[in-house]
């Protein structure tokens, strides 16, 4: 007999009943591949997690012997932080030091040796000074004065210019280094 | 006419439980292995994984720390120190001071008139006066920039001395305002964590022009005894 026909001869409920016991049983399948998918990822990700913790076990060994060997160079350590701090400053220090002297020097032996200096002072960043000479005659004040017009300098004022009853001229100036 | 399957009452609660209970049961399985399993163990790898990358770059620069320390040459940092500390004094640098002052006066004959000493933030401030022959103070001063302990010429004020002013022999006097410079050591000093601090190029510049420069010891100035090497801070 066809197989049809035995279906025919099936009362409804059990054609029904046949269907929807194959559909669980997919639905049975599917849940059971899913659950056990979802077992193997979670051993997965447990056993990398395991391995994981043992390599930071491992770097946490080596890092006891590694803060060992800088325990036993702590003295050397501490050196060279105190050398690399102290050498910052010496180097700041060293390009801040603005050389007064011989801006000093410098600006004194521009001016006529006849001339004869009687003040000089120079302070701060040492761009600007103040000096004073005293000559004999008008010409080698005129050279002075000339002097401190003409480059390196640049003549600020003339805060004074006098000439004594000994015939001795004084000049008070003021001159800024270019 | 159409048989009529009959079951037992026990055959129909069993396929009812198999419809409805055991997909909820497998589905609770499956929610149980993965909120109960995976989740932890995904959130327990990453957690490790972030732990052991922190202590791998942890790892690594202690490991630079200890390569460079083993470099170093312990004499050869002392002495480095040594002179930067001659440089740049851990306290205030009274003594080394005067030691300067005191060896630069008599070997650029020049006179000392007064010595202040002035308390600043930044450093030891002294206000001092100085005479002689004005090539005399040059090289005087000259010569002082170029000791140690490092100095700041704050300002020249020079006069000349009016009772000598038509003499061959000039004599000038100098207020000078000077700053020595001192840095104290920090309390702490770096950290385990931190790698080492490089000696640039500019500072084994300094270094080297620093060994140019001269250093007068209190027995060499003949007043004190000597004291203050950088050696002391750090007992063997």
């Amino acid at each position: 007999m066809p197989t049809k026909s035995v279906i025919n001869l099936l009362p409804e409920s059990a054609v029904a009943g046949s269907k929807k016991l194959s559909i669980f049983k997919a639905l049975q399948a599917v849940l059971i591949v899913l659950t056990l998918v979802s077992l193997i990822l979670t051993i997965g990700v447990w056993s990398i997690s395991l391995i994981t913790a043992r390599e930071i076990a491992a770097e946490n060994l080596k890092f006891k012997t590694l803060e060992e060997k800088i325990q036993a160079y702590s003295k050397k350590e501490q050196q060279f932080y105190l050398l690399a701090r102290q050498l910052d400053k010496v180097g700041e220090l060293l390009n801040s030091r603005a050389g007064l002297e011989k801006e000093l020097n410098n600006t004194i032996s521009v001016f006529p040796a006849e001339a004869v200096l009687t003040s000089a002072k120079i302070e701060g960043s040492g761009k600007e000074m103040s000096i004073k000479y005293v000559a004999d005659n008008l010409n080698i004040m005129a050279k002075v004065i000339s002097v401190a017009k003409t480059k390196p300098f640049s003549l600020v004022r003339i805060n004074g210019f006098s000439r004594e009853l000994s015939g001795q001229y004084f000049i008070d100036l003021t001159v800024q280094l270019l | 006419m159409t048989p009529k399957f009959i079951h037992s009452a026990g055959y129909h609660e069993s396929a009812k439980m198999q419809m409805a209970y055991l997909p909820a049961l497998i589905g609770a399985l499956i929610f149980l292995v993965i909120f109960g399993g995976f989740v932890p163990g995904f959130n327990s790898w990453r957690e490790n994984s972030q732990i052991l990358k922190d202590r791998r770059e942890f790892n690594s620069t202690l490991a630079a720390k200890v390569s460079m320390l083993e470099s170093l040459d312990p004499t050869e940092l002392q002495s480095r120190l040594d002179l930067t500390a001659k440089a740049l004094p851990i306290k205030s640098p009274f003594r080394q001071t005067l030691a300067s002052i005191s060896a630069l006066i008599n070997r650029h004959k020049v006179g000392i008139e007064s010595l202040e000493f002035i308390r600043q933030s930044d450093g030891l401030g002294i206000k001092t006066s100085i005479s002689g022959p004005y090539s005399n103070i040059r090289s005087f001063l000259e010569s002082f920039e170029s000791a140690l302990p490092l100095v700041s010429i704050v300002s020249i004020d020079l006069s000349l001395r009016q009772s000598l002013a038509n003499s061959p022999d000039r004599t000038y006097t100098a207020d000078l305002l000077l700053n020595f410079h001192y840095q104290p050591v920090p309390k702490t000093i770096g950290k385990l964590t931190e790698q080492l601090p490089v000696i640039s190029a500019d500072d084994e510049r300094s270094l080297r022009e620093l060994q140019g420069f001269e250093f007068f010891d209190l027995q060499a100035a003949g007043a004190l005894t000597t004291e203050g090497s950088a050696a002391k801070l750090f007992p063997d």
